[in-house]
Order: structure tokens, then sequence, then C-alpha cells
């Protein structure tokens, strides 16, 4: 733990850098945990018109109403049904809450700065330009996303 | 700006506004009531000016706090009779609050004060001017006018070496001074009127002085030397040790030490130099002013006057002559506060050669104007040479550009709260917490649900929620007599311009209504009362004719009728013609000429709020124009308001605005589409109807037409507008809801009608964008969400129908 930290010092990053992962199909993937805000059960969804398909409607958060996203839909993923592992992961991002549906939540992660690599720019997957890095965990690899890209722009409603 | 800061200064700027907005009206009631001012009035108008200048002063907001400074002088002479209060030092004291509230949203913005024009400074300027100008010149002469008296407090002894060769008669009016150098603050060359009176005065002072304090001055040297060295020392190693606060402190207790004692003695003018360099010791304390060698060195010229001036003594209080370089030094850095890092013109000026020392401090000590423009009026350096230094000066700055100030005022952002509401408050989330607890415990503690304890404590608990409903709703009340109080200047500055006199009567004010209704009326006000004293108020010769009071009267109220806020303005003046009304209708083709006299009045005038519309004869610069009353409809209906008008030739108009009470809760009917939910406020909703195929139409192009009751409606159907699978697809199994706005009403087919409720409206996110015809969302009983319709979106969705 000490020499880690000395290890972190060292980079020049001495802030936390945990990670809520959680998996969507085979990949497994990592949010900055500064930007969850809790982890929620499905809820009922309402379908509002005119959005993006990968907005899957609003729901009532206790009293709060915020829009919920679908990450598969978003990163144009087959879609499957949602089974009583599916979890939705609130986020805030600059002034909006939203909820992420994703198939399951993994665990929190610490994943030192200098263990994130830049994305391969090669590749034309869709979810490559929602990456921030690919996280080297052990042998394995988390894929960072970027929160702001992924909600993307407000007036980014047709895609 | 830091977090505490934002907070101080968003609270400074909200009371000032308040102030600013309670003063307006005083001031205008000042000026009507004439010749002699209300003493209570005045001390009214004062203590807010007071207050305000006490508060920027505390933030060091320097250019609001000397305009504050100046427009309480200008009370104090109001009070004292010393100043009358003429339409155009009312005038003066407007324009003042204009440009202090165009200020206060510059500071909002950026939490600094620059007074980058110089427009505050000739404001303030113009405003004493007024002030000395509005008495006649007999009261003058016999008493010294405050204003002229202070003036000369700032002017120091130098000036008598010096004001000799400037004719007194050259003392101009100068309210226009160019604003050259925008930084440099401003000046008044009032100072040559006053200083010999002033030179006089001194004069007196230090013989009587001197005289009866002459065996206290041996111990004042010996402690002044000391004191000075202590002084200089710690500016020494404030010189090779830039960062260090303690030197700072050092010198400037020893200088303060040092000025008392002066004081003390009566050395008027050695304090005074004390004085200057103590003050700009304090902006180098607190930041304002960067520790450059510039500026140390020129405490240290002033240390040595100083020192200078003591060895003299007790013989020659006179002062020595580098103690003017070194007072012109000091005035000059310390006119650099908030201005970091930028060399002054001054300096320049006396680094060049081009003016000597003793010209700068005259011109830095008349007032406050762009030294630069003094200089050169006075003939003290020529334009060419004040050009070249300018240059020098942009040079020397790197030139940095910086964005206008926003003028806009940005909406409050905080609310002021009755007390007594928040009491109110707190009370009922106690009484909620021991309801919850009731409920909790009702079942376990009798060991059944079915216990007599809980339907109670439910029932209170409904009870409860509802109360707080009510309390937390009237949070947002606030009274409207914010925005009315503006009004009354409008209606004084448009009376003014059209030389129409009109007394405007406000009632109500006390009336509340939502902070955002407050916020939204203002604008459409400020219209409709300059059209009302435009258009309807006469002229006083054709008032006359018409057997009127020449005074016109226009009557502001505000009530509450029913669910809504009626906020009405009546005038006493010509009225709407409803013959010109039409002509101009036909002329613009929005109704035949055949149809025109079947329209009733409240038809007709509903014409004047179509855009562009206007039967002014002459435009003028405050109406007439046909822009203005479109938006004060459109206005209105943001808050879903409605106006109505009535007109009487010769005798007046009636205009009343009819606002809802409350835009977080609206009445509205529950329907479903689909899975869908959506809520279509009750006020748009006509009726609701299961048509018969024998009434339905379908037009070629596949539009169904319907008709209810006599008349041909559009169908709209919400699953093909919206996207979404019906449950039902013929018009005869589902329901058509009516709704209108605006004259225009169509058809919704949905599939079917879930009920009346209260909804609490909720914004959707803004991270959906903007879905078309949806003004918000709501959560239903059971919590699940509705969509509330926006109900004029989806109408103008819809093609007219033939």
């Amino acid at each position: 733990m000490e020499a880690k930290r000395i290890e972190e010092e060292e980079e020049g990053e001495s802030q936390l850098a945990k990670f809520l992962t959680f998996v969507l199909g085979a990949e497994t993937y990592a949010l900055d945990i500064r930007h969850v805000r809790e982890i929620i059960g499905m809820q009922k969804i309402t379908t509002v018109p005119d959005v993006p398909a990968y907005i899957k409607g609003v729901i009532n958060l206790r009293g709060k109403v915020i829009p919920v996203m679908d990450v598969r839909a978003r990163f144009r993923l087959p879609l499957r049904d949602y089974d009583d592992r599916t979890c939705i992961i609130v986020i805030h991002v600059r002034e909006w809450s939203v909820g992420l549906v994703v198939d399951r939540v993994s665990e929190v992660l610490d994943i030192p700065p200098h263990q994130i690599e830049p994305p391969p720019r090669v590749g034309g997957a869709t979810s490559a330009r929602f990456l921030e890095g690919m996280g080297k965990v052990g042998d394995q690899v988390r894929l960072v996303l970027n929160a702001e890209e992924l909600l993307g722009a407000p007036g980014e409603v047709v895609l | 700006m830091d977090d505490e800061t934002r907070e101080i200064v968003s609270s400074f700027v909200a009371e000032s506004r308040e102030a600013i907005d309670e003063v307006e009206p005083l001031l205008i009631e000042m000026s009507a009531s004439g010749e002699a001012p209300n003493a209570d009035v005045i001390a009214r108008v004062f203590r807010l000016f007071h207050s305000m200048k006490g508060s920027a002063s505390y933030l060091q907001f320097g250019s609001i706090e000397r305009i504050t400074h100046r427009a309480e002088t200008v009370l104090v002479d109001l009070r004292t009779g010393t100043a009358a209060p003429t339409p155009a030092l009312v005038e003066a004291l407007c324009q003042v609050l204009d440009a202090v509230r165009a200020r206060l949203a510059q500071v909002m913005e950026t939490g600094i004060d620059e007074d980058e024009s110089g427009e505050l400074e000739r404001l303030g300027f113009s405003l004493e001017e007024i002030s000395r100008r509005s008495v006649p010149s007999g009261v003058e002469s016999v008493t010294p006018v405050p204003t002229v008296a202070r003036a000369s407090v700032a002017t120091p002894i130098v000036l008598s070496a010096v004001t000799v060769a400037t004719p007194v008669s050259e003392s101009p009016s100068a309210v226009v001074v160019l604003p050259l150098v925008a930084e440099e603050a401003v000046a008044a060359p009032e100072a040559h009127a006053v200083a010999a009176p002033s030179e006089a005065r001194h004069a007196d002072e230090s013989t009587t002085d001197g005289v009866s304090l002459a065996d206290l001055v041996e111990p004042f040297i010996i402690e002044g030397r000391d004191l000075l060295d202590a002084c200089e020392q710690a500016l020494l190693s404030l010189e090779t040790d830039g960062e260090a606060s303690g030197p700072v402190a050092t010198a400037f207790r020893a200088l303060h030490s040092f000025k008392g004692n002066c004081g003390f003695l009566g050395y008027v003018e050695i304090e005074r130099l004390a004085h200057a360099a103590e003050t700009l010791l304090e902006a180098v304390k607190e930041g304002e002013v960067p520790r450059s060698p510039d500026v140390i060195g020129a405490l240290l010229t002033s240390v040595d006057a100083l020192r200078t001036a003591v060895s003299r003594l007790p013989g020659d209080s006179s002062f020595p002559e580098g103690a003017i370089r070194a007072a012109a030094l000091v005035q000059v850095e310390s006119d650099a506060r908030g201005v970091m890092g930028q060399t002054r013109i001054g300096r320049i000026l006396i680094e060049r050669g081009d003016i000597n020392a003793s010209d700068l401090v005259e011109a830095l000590d008349a007032d406050r104007a762009p030294v630069g423009t003094v200089l050169a009026e006075r003939g003290l350096v020529t334009p060419a040479r004040l050009d070249a230094a300018l240059g020098e000066q942009a040079q020397r700055r790197g030139v940095t550009a910086r964005a206008e100030a926003r003028q806009v005022e940005k909406p409050q952002t905080s609310l002021r709260v009755d007390v007594g509401k928040l009491d109110a408050l707190m009370d009922l989330v106690g009484e909620l917490i021991i309801a919850e607890t009731a409920v909790i415990h009702a079942p376990s503690s009798h060991g059944a649900v079915s216990s007599q304890e809980l339907p109670k404590a439910l029932a209170q608990l409904d009870r409860i929620t509802r109360s707080l409903q009510d309390v937390a709703m009237s949070l947002r009340m606030v009274p409207i007599d914010a925005t009315f109080r503006k009004m009354i200047r409008v209606v004084r500055d448009v009376a003014n311009k059209q030389g129409k006199q009109v007394a405007l009567r406000v009632e109500g004010e006390e009336t509340e209504v939502d902070k955002t209704v407050a916020e939204i009326i203002g604008d459409p006000l400020v219209h409709l009362l300059r059209n009302a004293v435009d258009h309807g108020i006469e002229m006083p010769e054709v008032r006359a004719a018409r057997g009127k009071p020449v005074e016109g009267t226009l009557k502001l109220t505000a009530s509450h009728v029913g669910g809504e806020i009626w906020v009405r303005i009546q005038d006493d003046g010509g009225g709407i013609s409803r013959t010109r009304v039409l002509e101009k209708a036909v002329e613009r083709g929005l109704v035949t000429a055949a149809a025109a006299p079947s329209l009733s009045d409240a038809d007709v005038f509903a014409f004047i709020f179509e855009a562009g519309f206007s039967t002014a004869a002459a435009v003028t610069d405050i109406s007439g124009r046909g822009v203005g009353m479109d938006v004060v409809k459109r206005q209105i209906e943001r808050v879903k308001g409605r106006i109505d008008i009535a007109s009487v030739p010769e005798q007046g108009t009636t205009i009343t605005l009819r606002i809802p009470l409350t835009l977080a809760i609206i009445e509205g009917m529950v329907v479903r589409v689909g899975d869908t939910s959506f809520t279509i406020p009750l006020l748009c909703i006509r009726e609701s109807v299961v048509p018969r195929s024998k009434d339905v139409t379908h037009l070629a192009d596949g539009e169904e037409i319907v008709r209810i009751r006599g008349q041909l409606l559009s169908v709209l159907r919400m699953h093909r507008f919206y996207g979404i699978e019906p449950l039902h697809e013929r018009l005869e199994d589902g329901i058509l809801v009516v709704v209108e706005d605006g004259g225009q009403a169509v058809c919704l087919f949905v599939d079917e009608l879930i009920g009346q409720r209260q909804t609490v409206i909720k914004g959707l996110s803004g991270f959906l964008g903007d879905p078309r015809s949806l003004s918000g969302c709501t959560v239903l009983g059971d919590g699940r969400i509705s969509l509330i319709l926006d109900v004029a979106g989806l109408i103008g969705a819809v093609p007219r129908a033939a």
C-alpha cells in the first residue's frame, strides 16, 4: 500500500483513482467513481417521445425525474432483455443526473493513472469514442469510459 | 472569486438592488413634492445610500463607494437646504442609480468594480455640479456648500504654490470629461474655485494650534524621527524581500502613529502627505497595489520628505520642495488600486519631463478624473505630449483588451423569505417527523395493522403534507411591490419626455405573486405603462379642452381574484379608437371589411397584440412602432396568463393581466396513450367527446376532421404524433379531448381519460434536449411519470383546419 502511494506520487498524480466497473456482454467497463451517485435496481421506465433510441425514457427517483440511457444501445451492442441483475447506475455529469442501464455492476477498483493507456486509435468500434483509455488491472483490461462523451451533447438527439 | 466572496458579493448586489428599487420612487416623490422636501424621505434615501456605501467600501468596490458617497453628500445638502430637489438634481440622482445598477451587474459577473470608462465618476461629478447649482447663488455665498468644502479637504496644501497661475474663472462646469485615460480616475477642476477659502482656513488653524501646542513639538520631533526611521527600514527590507507581510505592517503602523501625532499637533500639510503614504501602504498591504520598485520608491521618497519637514520644525512648518514630488508619486501609485502591474500615466509624464510634480498633484487632487485630460485641459501638457505618453503607457501595458462588461442583469438567484414563513415551515417539518413516527409505530405498538391509531396517524400525515405544500409554495411568493416600484420611474420618464402630466397611483402592491411571475411581468408592464402614457393620456391642453383634469391619472393595481393575480393598468386618457384599430386590421388583412362591424370590442382590441400592429400616427422613440404589444402578449403567455382590454373613447383604457397564482402546480387531466401517460392542463380543455363515425370526415391527405357542436376541428392523433403504440386505432374507440389556446382548437385523440389531478410540474432534464410540445412532466400518485403537454405547441403543430 505504502509503496503504491509513493509510486503514485512519483507519477505526479496523488488523487485516488477509483473506478466503478460494470459488465456489458463480454467486456468490463470502468467509470470514474466521482461521477457515480448511486446504483439502483431496474425501475419502471416512462418512455419520452422525440429522443434518441438509446434514451429509454425517464424514471422517478424519489420524486426526481431523471433520464435513463441504455448503454448497450449507446454502444450499438445487441440489446438483451433486462433481468434481475440489470442495474441503473445514476451518474452526475455537468449539470445532469442520468441513469445508465447496464447488464450488471461488478466492483470498485483502484486503477492508478499510469496503468491507464490511451485508447487504440485503430478500429471502428462505435464504443471507441466513449473510451478514455484502457486500464490494466493485473492481466485484465478494463475499458475506462469518458462520462462526458457517453452522455453527449443535449442537442445530440438525432443519431 | 471563491465561493465565500461570491456569496458576500451576491448578497451585496441583491441588497443594493433592493435598496435602489426602494430609493428610486422616493426620489421621484421628492421632486414631485417640489419645494419643501420631506425630511423623513431625505433621511430614508440617505440611509439607503449610506448603507450601500458602507458595504461597497467593505468589499472594496471603489467606484460604487465613491458614487454613493457623493450621492449621500448631496442628500445631506438637501437636508441642510444647501441644495434643492430640482428636477435636474433628481434626474441626476436617478442616473446615478441606473449607473450603479449596471455596475452591480458587472460586479456580480466579475467580482471586481472597475470604472473603466469613468462613467460613474463623471456622473458623480455632474451630480455635485447640479446639486451646487440647484440653489440660488445667494444662498451659496452665505453658507459654503458642503460639497465644496469637502472638495477643499481633499485639496493638498501644495495648491497654494500653484493655483495662483490658474484663474478662478477657469473652473468650468466640465461635466463632459473625455475618458482619455480610462483607468485614471476622474478629475473635476472644481477644486480651483474653493482653493482660496480653504487656504485661509488652514492658515488660521495652523497659527492658533501651533502656538498653543508649542511645548509638545519637541517630543513629537524626536518620536517622529524614530517612527520615520522604523518605517524606512521596513520599506527597505520590503524591497529585498517582496513577499514578506511583516515589514508592510511595521511600516504602516509607524506611519500611522506619525500621522496621528501630526494631526494632533495640527501639522495639516505633513499629516496629509503621511496620510497619502499610509493609504498607499494600506493598498499594498491589501495587495491592491503591487510591491513594485515604483511603489516602494514613492513611499521612500515620501518618508524622506516627511523627515525633511520634521527637521524644519518647530520654526518652519511649511512644506519642503521634495514633498511635492513625493506627494505626486504617492498619489499616482495610490491611484493604481485595482489596476495591477501597470505604470501610471502621471508617472510616465513626470519621467518624460513633460510636466512638473506640483501640476500633477494638483490635477490628481482636483478630483478623480482622467488625469491626462485634466492636465491637457489646463494647458499643462500639450495634447501631442499626452498622446505620446499614452502611447507609451499602452505599450508598457501590452494593451489588454477587456471584454465589455455585460450589462444584462441576470435574474436573481436568491430570494428573501419572510421569517414567519420559514418558522411555519420548520414547525410543519417538526410535526411531520412526529406524524411519521406515529405512522411507523402505529401497527407495531398495538400488534395489529388494523389498529385505530394508523388511520388517525395517516390522516394527520395527510394534513401535514398539504400544509407543507402550501407553505413551500408560499416561499416562492414575493410581494409585487418591487416590480411596481420600478414602474414609477418609467411613468415619470415617459411623462417628462412627452410633456404630459401624469400621476401614477399604485394599489395592492403587497399582493404576493410567484417569484417567476414577478420577474416576468416586469417588461410587459413597462410596455403597457409606456403605451398608456404615450398613447393613452392626452397632452394637457387636450385634456383641458375635454374638461378633464390637466393631470392624467394612471392606476396600477394588483389583486387576487380566484386562482389568479390580476394586474390592472387603468388610464383616464383618450381610449383606444375601435374604428382606427379596425381600419388597420382590415388594411392588414386580419379581418374582412364585411365581418368587421360584427366583432366585439374585446375581439377588436385583441388585434393590438398582433405583431407589427400600430395605429399610432406618429412613431415616437417610446412607442408606436408596433413592436412591443405582441411581445407583451407572449411574455404573459409564458406565465400562462391572459390579457383583457376594455376601453371607452375619451374616458380611458383598462388593461388587465390575468396570471395564475403559481406556475409550479397545475390542475391537469391525465390521459393515456398506449403505455404513456400525458397530462393536459385543465385550463386548456374545452370538453372531451367520444366521436360518432358519421361526424368524422377523412380528407384526401389522411387528415381527419370531426364535427363537434357544429364546429369542424382537426384531429391530432397523439400516438402518431409521438410514435407510440396505441390501444385503439379507431376514433370511436378512444376519446377526443378538445383543447384550445389562443382562440384555436384541435381534438387530441387519446386512448382513455385517467382523471383530473393536481400536479406538481417538474422540468424535463435538459439532457433530453427539447422534445416536441412537452412543457414538463409530473409524478403521479402511484409514482409513475406523466408528461405534461404544451397545448399551444401542439396546436401550432397542426395544419389549420379549413
